[in-house]
């Protein structure tokens, strides 16, 4: 990673870009000034489920749970979070054109400033970190000033850092120039800037930024290695002008077990050596000769020890350390031969690719790799790079993708097989259901309703009371009735004084059971009407019901061979995004395989190289011997 | 030799390394981003289907359940019944009760019941105020008619009482 942000450094934003959406959702609540680890209010179940598998970053199941409550509307009363998580989500799974899409309406109309900065630093974070830099820039360039300073800042290096790469070295100084002092990432960008004003001709003052960085005084181990990157620097250019006092000066201020030890030991070898001073020059050599060789600095030591015993004109030991040097370097150019033929075959992508779904976060880390293939020492510095990274993070996406639809794959058959079981139990149940003949019976009691609305109304009109007398009291009258046709019967037998009595009783009795019911003839009038009114609702629902078989058995088939269908669509659209995984995931890993391949030839042919000057050099101190 | 090693190494150390990240086949990532969003409405779709099938709305009660920052219970495990009947069983890890305590519901359980009263209990464990063993159940009859049945269960600080409080709250 380039000096805005050195290895470790680097590690740690990239941990900390996996909460990069996170950093998006808190105004998710529609609360703007929200803190950025606020507990966020779920008012839709299905929000708050791809909230929880979002923070277990289980990002795909998200994704699914949202866009399904999407489509099924269950998200009315969190539309504009739901679209804010899932633009998180998309950003978290590498789909930077669609969260900017998605975030479009947000960004140009109702998102307060915080939010819409937020936005579009995580866009541009992960265009960053994917090595697209004119987009990453586009996206970098729209912050306006309302983001956390920390981010801010963190943008504005990376910016200047992709305006470096294109070579815009003034307009990156310009923007490193405006950053304000005083913090970790103040001293990334003076370091930066000294960079950019140097590459972009203005060395004396670049150099005077980096002797600013030089000389800071810190216990963090991030602001150390960059003083010593400064002080290197420095005594690099310095040493380039022959300067080579000043040069030394800076390179003693780097320190012997830093990671820029190697480095420095041998500018400060050459500092000596330019001033024919090649005994001091060996000593430092002969110690930088006995490190691990993982920089190039040791195997350019191995060459310089030779220069400096050939000065000192001590023939045989130059030409045994030139021996040594040819038989390393051999070595070591069989191995990056070796390891070049394993990246080819994939045999160390797997690996790589293993290596990172093992981990939650899908990170490589250096030690680990190291540890295991220790060809890694040749390219620890591609390991910590953004692009790799994320090249083996989208491998790893890819592997788990495949998986996804292999699961799909064989659930489908199961519902294929559960769909066949329901429409066989369906087609059994079919005789029971005849609704034609449930039409003509529900005719028939539509019939008889009426001729009961008819009865109602007459005994309405006529106000009859019989008619609504109970069962008890038409007895009752009915008895009465009979008394009164047995009096008729009987009469003139009788004595009038007694009849008169018995008429008496009779038309008491009658008066008392028709007093009983005139009295409450309205309350037993509503009942029938209430009686009807729900005979009617009944006949309806019944209605209802035959509808719904009738629509059932007519679209119960077309249902399932509408989901026949859609199953059979389904698995073809699994296996062609199989194939498709298949095809992009082989380009994917040759990309990786070209990254690798890359820094391993170019570091072997530096090899080769080296291997070449010093066969020339012991050939040349062979011929002086044979001369003498 | 000695001036084209130094000018090598200068170079490499003014040059911004960031170069090496030089821009990232566009069109592979396009390519890569398109089947990422192909997959994902895939299993939008799939998902559907799968509920249409598995767990029709007329007979279909989900559970859910959610937690507050959780200063007076800490959610280790719970059990849920329904109708007497164990449906789940579920063991949290650190970071899904992180996931809870930030706002994300879990979905605990999703099956089919019949129409009409049903019982749901559900048993919490784990540590409750002052870190002592705290196991608590709570149990709620819901109505299941001809719609889907969302029911979620809510644990809740009561600051007044230094208790935690559980609450089943049925969603429409």
């Amino acid at each position: 990673m380039f000096v805005v942000i050195g290895n470790h450094r680097s590690k740690k934003i990239l941990a900390a870009g996996v909460l990069l959406a996170a950093a998006v959702i808190p105004f998710a609540a529609g609360n703007a000034a929200g803190k950025l680890d606020d507990k966020k209010t779920v008012l839709d179940l299905d929000y708050g489920v791809a909230l929880y598998n979002f923070y277990l970053e289980n990002y795909l199941e998200a994704a699914k749970v949202l866009m399904a409550a999407k489509e099924l509307g269950r998200l009315p009363k969190q539309p504009e979070d739901a679209n804010i998580l899932l633009g998180g989500i998309y950003l978290q799974y590498g789909l930077h054109l669609d969260a900017e899409n998605l975030f479009s309406n947000l960004i140009d109309e109702k998102a307060p400033p915080q939010l819409r900065d937020q936005i579009w630093y995580s866009i541009g974070k992960l265009r960053y970190q994917k090595g697209l830099r004119d987009d990453a820039i586009r996206a970098f360039e729209q912050i306006r000033g309302s983001l956390d300073k920390h981010l801010y800042n963190e943008s504005q290096l990376l910016l200047a850092n992709m305006l470096m790469q294109k070579k815009e070295y003034d307009q990156a100084a310009a923007i490193l120039k405006k950053l304000p002092g005083g913090s970790v990432d103040a001293k990334f960008a003076e370091y930066n800037l000294g960079i950019a004003l140097f590459r972009g001709g203005r060395e004396i003052e670049g150099a005077e930024y980096l002797a600013e960085v030089g000389r800071l005084e810190s216990g963090d181990p991030e602001l150390l290695a960059l003083k010593d990157k400064a002080n290197l620097a420095l005594g690099y250019a310095l040493l380039g002008q022959e300067e080579t006092n000043k040069a030394r000066a800076f390179f003693q201020k780097v320190r012997l077990k830093g990671p820029f030890s190697n480095k420095a030991l041998l500018g400060f070898g050459w500092s000596h050596a330019m001033k024919k001073d090649y005994e001091t020059a060996l000593s430092s050599w002969l110690e930088l000769r006995s490190r691990k060789k993982t920089d190039s600095a040791v195997y350019e030591s191995l060459l310089a020890v030779g220069y400096a015993l050939e000065q000192l004109k001590a023939y045989p030991q130059a030409m045994q350390s030139y021996l040594e040097a040819i038989q390393l370097f051999k070595d070591e150019v069989t191995r990056l031969d070796m390891a070049i033929q394993e990246v080819q075959t994939g045999k160390l992508m797997n690996f790589l690719v293993s290596q990172a779904l093992g981990d939650e976060r899908g990170q490589l880390t250096e030690e680990g790799l190291l540890r295991d293939v220790p060809e890694f020492r040749f390219i620890t510095s591609i390991v910590s790079s953004h692009r790799f990274n994320e090249a083996i993070k989208t491998l790893r996406d890819l592997r788990l993708m495949r998986s996804n639809l292999e699961y799909w794959s064989a659930a489908l058959p199961a519902y294929e097989d559960m769909l066949a079981l329901r429409r066989q139990a369906y087609e059994e149940r079919l005789p029971q259901l005849m609704p034609e003949q449930g039409v003509y019976k529900i005719a028939a009691f539509k019939d008889e309703k009426n001729l009961y609305e008819e009865e109602y109304k007459r005994i309405v009109q006529q106000h009859d009371l019989n008619a609504v007398a109970s069962e008890k009291e038409a007895k009752l009258l009915e008895r009465l009735n009979k008394i009164k046709e047995q009096l008729r019967g009987v009469g003139r037998q009788m004595d009038a004084t007694e009849y008169g009595n018995l008429e008496y009783k009779y038309n008491l009795y009658r008066g008392l059971i028709e007093w009983d019911i005139s009295t409450t003839f309205n309350a037993r009038i509503w009942k029938l009407k209430k009686g009807l009114t729900q005979l009617d609702r009944e006949i309806k629902k019944t209605e209802e019901q035959q509808r719904t078989i009738t629509t059932a058995k007519t679209r119960a088939p077309r249902g399932f061979e509408g989901y026949n269908r859609q199953i059979d669509g389904m698995n073809k659209q699994i296996r062609g995004l199989q194939s498709q995984i298949d095809k992009v995931y082989e380009l994917q890993q040759q990309q990786v395989q070209e990254i690798i391949v890359d820094q391993l030839a170019w570091l072997r042919d530096r090899l080769a190289e080296y291997l070449d000057q010093a066969q020339f050099s012991l050939a040349r101190l062979q011929d002086l011997a044979s001369e003498k | 030799m000695m001036k084209k090693l130094v000018a090598v190494i200068t170079f490499l150390l003014l040059i911004p390394l960031a170069q090496a990240e030089d821009n990232n086949p566009a069109n592979l990532d396009d390519k890569i981003q398109t089947l990422k969003k192909e997959v994902m409405k895939l299993n939008r779709d799939l998902f559907i289907l799968e509920e249409e099938l598995l767990f029709p709305t007329s007979t279909q009660v989900a559970v859910f359940l959610s937690t507050d920052v959780g200063n007076y219970f800490k959610l280790d495990s719970v059990q849920l019944k329904i109708d007497d009947k164990v449906v789940a069983n579920y063991l949290y890890t650190n970071q899904e009760r992180e996931a809870l305590s930030r706002g994300g519901v879990q979905r605990l359980y999703i099956g089919n019941v019949k129409k009409g009263k049903r019982e749901i209990v559900a048993v919490f464990n784990g540590p409750g105020p002052n870190g002592r063993d705290y196991k608590r159940a709570t149990t709620h009859v819901f109505e299941k008619g001809s719609g889907t049945k969302y029911i979620e269960l809510k644990i809740t600080d009561v600051s007044q009482k230094l208790q935690p409080e559980f609450v089943v709250k049925e969603w429409e």
